[in-house]
């Protein structure tokens, strides 16, 4: 499948990277990765971990490169610019760059930046010297997307991208093009269809179906900015109503250059001769930049001079070529057939372009210690978990079953660890109607009055609420249908229902008392988190706590089954992500 | 490195004719009437003339210039530096026309071009619903058969930005303003995700704010605009032009809580606003949380309207953020009818405009 990245689905700032990166690095001869993303945070046009600017460069640069996000989106850019034919890689270094004479005249297309954008989409072939994918395909992906819709009564859907020209293996062999078509139409009607396809394609190919999509971000952006097809739901097509790409006019006439020209690949040029073969880039390029806008008038003499030896391989006056020589021709073929206009070129000295290695960890997760002491006896603030505040007896089963369920694992286990694995699995994908109750109910077995908030009742603006004499906390829960990791909107509500609680009262908290957040999942990239608790606690002097899934069961396991009560307290404090220690 | 020894090709400019204006006589003011569509040109001679399209080189109704768009208090936010001026596209210049079209369907009424056109040769159009360009010469705006060139524009441009400009776009009334959002709920749809931030931020250009908006993906920085002066205050908007406006409130407290803690911007400085298409109803618990952060934290959230905005770039007023409450509101008010009226310097044309324009719907 082809696999495009994407660094971003905005095409107007993906060209506007283009040109600042242009005008910043073009007076070297080469540059690399670090450059890119150097240029990029120096003009404000990349941020990481929450930070923009220089800040945001310490912050990301890691040892290991492949786990950097600026230096990964410098990756992926690069990769795109390599496919339009914007840069070339160096060809003792791969992931260094020059830019291309293509790259070159997307910079000077001030008066119509969009035609030649379109040109090089168009332009995108491989195989191609210029970029090596995954894959052994023949293809030109956005004239095959145009070709597909048009042979689709104009309307293709994102998974029929995926499933057609996307998979597509060679898009000049007839028979198979037109299979595609007759699989794409024989899939149409049934919803269900279409999606056990996807399935079936994915698991062929090893990659998620969410993966598949997201590498349709780009060639969908495109079609779209470019005009060519416009976004629409279709109620008919399938048995439920569903999102098309529909071909503009725009589209249909991009269609008709397409299949009015000569489709030259790089393997047709192999079988020419050498002068047939430089007469053909030289051309096909002038007519590309021809039909983006530029005046070619300059370049007339010169094209003159081989103009029959394109005619007589197009065998026709007619015919236009489709050929993008920058995009599936490496440079040092191409310098010998575009030379500079003096005749020669004095490279510069290369410059040590990596960026020093002053590297800067995200800065450290904040966590907050909680304790599991050992208690004598029974602990003093074990609840009655079937005698609660709920008056939903469905909820008190539910209890019942948790507390019998987590027993009997530990009884099997004899390992709490063990025991919450299979508990947290079968949670998995609940939504708040189930895991509500049952986080309320696991903290009312520990002991805390922990009401849930009703239903529709708007003034309550925590999902539950810890009752106490002198420290109530307000509860914001995720349930692992709402959000499987925790992100960042979790912090912002337990802000507000801080905020909220204090200004209302109707019960008794103070300001230096923690708002929880229960989640399923901490997030994988705990940064965004952490600062913006980080950030809260710094502006506002509120401090937010966050307990994940299986956090809080080992709480309440250490508490019901091992005599280990946490400390109230510390919970009462909790800032940051819990972080529970055995003492 | 593409040496400076390669020759790179221009594009061909699209062929603009030169409208030069009658000798003798200069522009003196410029006047939009009250029962007038058109802007009129007082001349020195005593005529009037229509405003007519005058083939910008780099027109102020497509495009901002680069200053325009800078936000000098907060260079380092990661800003989208989009340079359109019309946020549904609807102003092109195709290469075979001399001056720039509006596609009727996609314009939604709200007169930045208009705003922005140096001759005052865009009206709005109340009864076909649109904004509509004039390019037709008359006895000022004379076109010549030679290509126009930024000489012969520049000193024409000068005289202009120099003379008196009076009356309003149009003069509200309930109709035009209900017109106008029934117009954006046609063509919102339509548009990219990051239509609404673009709408307001260049609609808050247009009224005089400096504004900045975040550029769409980039997951680190979450606050939808960026806005202030040098001198004055600086603020940070949510837009929220669809069914979350519960959500702005909170969002707000996490871009001031990102701004004081990671930019070490001052607290006392910054002025949340929230931007709406039509303000929430009384029942919800927008205006009590507003109240409840004010009460809590100190800090003031304003609530701005599309509506609301628009009728500053009608009416051709700037406004300057220099209070947190310019535009407060919260459960014990629920309208900034008299707060906007005081923005604008008058009383407006109508009771209510469209639902949740001024206040809360009941």
């Amino acid at each position: 499948m082809l696999r495009l990245p994407n660094p971003g689905s905005d095409i107007d700032n993906f060209i506007r990277i283009f040109h600042e990166i242009f005008e910043a690095l073009n007076s070297r001869e080469s540059f690399s990765l670090d450059d890119m993303s150097s240029t990029l945070v120096e003009r404000n046009l990349a941020t990481s971990c929450g930070f923009t600017g220089q800040r945001a460069l310490l912050v990301s640069t890691r040892r290991d490169r492949s786990r950097d996000p600026l230096y990964n989106q410098s990756k992926m850019y690069s990769e795109l610019f390599r496919a339009l034919g914007w840069i070339h890689p160096l060809k003792q270094k791969q992931l260094n760059f020059h830019f291309t004479y293509l790259g070159a005249h997307v910079v000077a297309a001030r008066q119509d930046p969009v035609a030649i954008f379109e040109e090089s989409a168009l332009g995108i072939a491989y195989p191609s010297e210029i970029l090596r994918v995954k894959g052994n395909y023949q293809l030109r992906p956005f004239a095959t997307i145009l070709r597909t819709l048009g042979a689709l009564d104009g309307l293709l859907s994102r998974d029929e991208l995926i499933i057609g020209p996307m998979c597509l293996d060679d898009d000049r062999n007839n028979e198979l093009f037109s299979n595609m078509i007759k699989e794409i139409q024989a899939l149409r009607g049934y919803w269900q269809t279409l999606d056990n396809k996807m399935k079936e394609i994915a698991e062929q190919r090893n990659i998620s179906p969410n993966t598949m999509k997201n590498y349709t971000r780009f060639p969908l952006a495109v079609l779209r900015w470019t005009g060519w097809t416009k976004e629409e739901t279709n109620q008919t097509i399938y048995d439920k109503a569903m999102k098309f790409d529909k071909l503009t006019d725009k589209g249909y006439k991009v269609l008709e250059m397409i299949e009015g020209g000569k489709d030259v690949r790089k393997s047709d040029l192999e079988q020419c001769d050498r002068s047939t073969r430089s007469a053909i880039i030289k051309h096909s390029f002038y007519q590309m930049l021809e039909r983006a806008g530029f005046d070619t008038k300059p370049v007339t003499p010169e094209l003159a001079k081989d103009k029959t030896l394109v005619t007589s391989y197009l065998k026709s006056t007619s015919h236009h070529l489709l050929f993008s020589p920058f995009q599936e021709i490496s440079s040092d073929y191409l310098l010998s057939i575009f030379p500079n206009s003096s005749g020669n070129e004095t490279p510069k000295m290369s410059e040590d372009s990596s960026i020093s290695a002053t590297y800067a960890e995200i800065p450290e997760a904040l966590y907050s210690n909680v304790e599991l002491k050992p208690t004598s006896g029974i602990a003093n603030r074990i609840g009655d978990p079937t005698s609660d505040y709920q008056s939903d007896a469905e909820s008190k089963n539910s209890n019942v079953e948790i507390l019998d369920l987590f027993k009997k694992l530990i009884a099997q286990y004899e390992n709490l660890e063990a025991a919450i694995e299979p508990i947290v699995t079968q949670y998995v994908g609940v939504n708040k109607d189930v895991f509500y109750p049952l986080i309320a109910n696991l903290l009312k077995a520990i002991g805390y009055d922990c009401r849930l908030s009703q239903t529709g009742v708007n003034y309550q603006r925590w999902d539950a609420l810890i009752n106490d004499q002198t420290h109530s906390i307000p509860i914001e829960i995720k349930s692992p249908g709402e959000e499987e990791f925790l992100s960042v909107k979790g912090i912002r509500q337990a802000l507000e229902n801080k905020v909220v609680l204090l200004a209302r009262g109707g019960y008794p908290t103070e300001f230096q008392d923690t708002s929880l957040v229960v989640c399923y999942n901490l997030p994988n990239n705990r940064s965004e988190v952490n600062l913006l608790i980080n950030d809260v606690s710094k502006a506002y002097n509120i401090i937010i706590g966050v307990v994940d899934f299986r956090n809080l069961l080992k709480i309440v396991g250490s508490q019901l089954f091992f005599k280990k009560e946490h400390s109230e307290e510390q919970l009462q404090k909790l800032h940051g992500i819990i972080k529970l220690s055995n003492s | 490195m593409v040496s400076s020894n390669y020759q790179i090709l221009e594009q061909k400019k699209s062929a603009k004719r030169l409208k030069t204006v009658a000798k003798n006589v200069i522009p003196i003011s410029i006047e939009w009437k009250r029962n007038a569509k058109q802007a009129w040109i007082k001349l020195s001679d005593g005529r009037e003339v229509l405003g007519s399209c005058i083939h910008c080189i780099n027109p102020p109704c497509m495009e901002y210039s680069e200053s325009e768009i800078d936000l000098e208090t907060f260079q380092e936010f990661p800003s989208d530096r989009n340079m359109e001026v019309c946020p549904t596209k609807a102003i092109n210049w195709p290469q075979d026309s001399d001056s720039p079209t509006i596609d009727s369907e996609a314009c939604i009424f709200c007169g930045i071009c208009v705003s922005r056109c140096p001759v005052a040769a865009i009206y709005l159009d109340p009864d076909m619903n649109t904004a509509v360009l004039n390019d037709q010469p008359n006895e000022y705006f004379l076109l010549e058969n030679e290509e126009v060139s930024e000489a012969t524009q520049n000193p024409l441009l000068q005289v202009f930005s120099r003379i008196r400009k009076n009356g309003v776009f149009i003069f509200e009334n309930e109709n035009t303003l209900q017109r106008f959002f029934d117009k954006f709920r046609l063509v919102a749809p339509r548009q990219s995700a990051q239509f609404p931030n673009h709408l307001v931020r260049n609609l808050m250009i247009e009224v005089g704010i400096s504004a900045s908006m975040r550029r769409r993906g980039d997951a680190n920085i979450r606050m939808d605009i960026v806005f202030g002066q040098n001198g004055k205050k600086n603020g940070t908007c949510e837009v929220e032009l669809g069914n979350g406006v519960l959500d702005a409130p909170r969002n707000l407290l996490d871009n001031i809580a990102v701004l004081i803690s990671r930019y070490k911007m001052n607290k006392g400085n910054l002025i949340p606003l929230v931007a709406t298409l039509s303000l929430p109803n009384r029942r919800s618990e927008y205006w009590q949380v507003i109240k409840d952060i004010r009460h809590v934290l100190g800090i003031k959230i304003n609530s701005i309207t599309v509506g609301m905005l628009v009728l500053l770039v009608w009416n051709r007023v700037k406004v300057s953020f220099d209070s947190d409450e310019i535009l407060y509101a919260d459960s014990s008010l629920y309208t900034l009818k008299d707060k906007f009226e005081s923005v604008l310097g008058r009383e407006l044309n109508f009771k209510e405009g469209y639902p949740g324009l001024l206040g809360s719907q009941k």
